[in-house]
């Protein structure tokens, strides 16, 4: 995972006042007066908020693909079942934080790759916990 | 009572920013170096313990740092003037003024505790800084006001928290 900088400006986008016919529940009524910043609705700690760019597939099993755009917020305390961004024998690891017979574990969402006890690891940082990922649906352009 | 004066210094800055995005530095002597590879401008504190000098040219010491396992890494102004701009936009919060004096320090003023003691505050401010942004950052307190920023920086009390 590598770090991407730089704040962006706001840019607000007019919503489609229709909804998409895919099961989307509703328009999203509450941007549909003042316009969608995306910053602002991924966003909610800006200064403690970075992307990290996904490498990898151990995740996923939870919509996370290599070569995704995550957004990381480290102002919030991990809980279990969050996605968290883990540092493990000096390396970023991208995992669930589950609680598991009273244990704390770090599962991947990927049956290839086994749990990993937090007690039977050695040193473990949580960097951050994962809020959002940004996902492409194909080449375009 | 009378406001308290602190300058905030974030440790190590640009060695520190380095560290918060490749977790393979943390622990490990770093030194940051200048434009071009010029000179060293920040060390790890691995590295201060090693005596790697401060403003030492790289060509004259790149034996040294090899000898000892040193990383080597160019600097990156981009990354630290984002990670100061996050450092002094979270410092905000926490001080009704703040006068940011360089990319990592910043003379704040915030009210003083009934007691006067600013260690619970200075310890707090410390743990959220590291965990939202994974800087270490030292906080001292300035006696009088009055005084230059240059002289400040070295005559103030350290806020142990
Ligand atoms: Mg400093």
């Amino acid at each position: 995972m590598a770090p991407l900088h730089g704040a962006c400006p706001p840019l607000r986008l007019p919503l489609a006042g229709e909804s998409v016919a895919a099961g989307f529940p509703s328009p999203a009524d509450d941007y549909i007066d003042r316009g969608i910043d995306l910053n602002e609705a991924l966003i909610q700690h800006p200064s403690s908020t970075f992307f990290l760019r996904v490498s990898g597939d151990s995740m996923i099993g939870a919509g996370i693909h290599d070569g995704d755009l995550l957004v990381v917020d480290r102002s919030l305390e991990a809980r279990p079942g969050q996605i968290v961004v883990a540092v493990l024998d000096g390396a970023f690891t991208l995992k669930r934080l589950v609680r598991h017979n009273n244990r704390l574990r770090l599962e991947a969402a990927n049956s290839a790759y086994p749990p990993l006890e937090l007690h039977q690891c050695g040193d473990v940082q949580i960097w951050g916990v994962a809020i959002h990922v940004i996902h492409p649906l194909g080449r375009h352009g | 009572m009378a406001d308290a004066l602190v300058l905030i210094d974030a440790n190590n800055f640009y060695a520190s920013c380095e560290q918060v995005f490749d977790p393979a530095l943390l622990g490990r002597p770093l030194v940051v170096l200048s434009n071009n590879d010029g000179c060293v401008v920040s060390r790890s504190s691995e590295a201060r313990r090693l005596g790697i000098g401060m403003g030492r040219p790289y060509f004259q010491i790149a034996d040294q740092l090899a000898r000892h396992g040193v990383v080597v890494r160019s600097s990156n102004y981009a990354l630290y003037g984002d990670m100061s701009q996050r450092l002094m936009s979270s410092l905000e919060a926490w001080l009704t003024e703040l006068e940011v004096y360089s990319i990592d320090e910043a003379f704040g003023r915030l009210p003083r505790p009934r007691d006067g003691d600013l260690s619970a505050w200075a310890r707090e401010l410390r743990v959220t800084i590291r965990r939202n942004l994974g800087l270490p950052i030292a906080i001292r307190t300035i006696r009088t006001a009055g005084w230059r920023p240059h002289r400040w920086r070295r005559s103030g009390e350290w806020v142990h928290g």
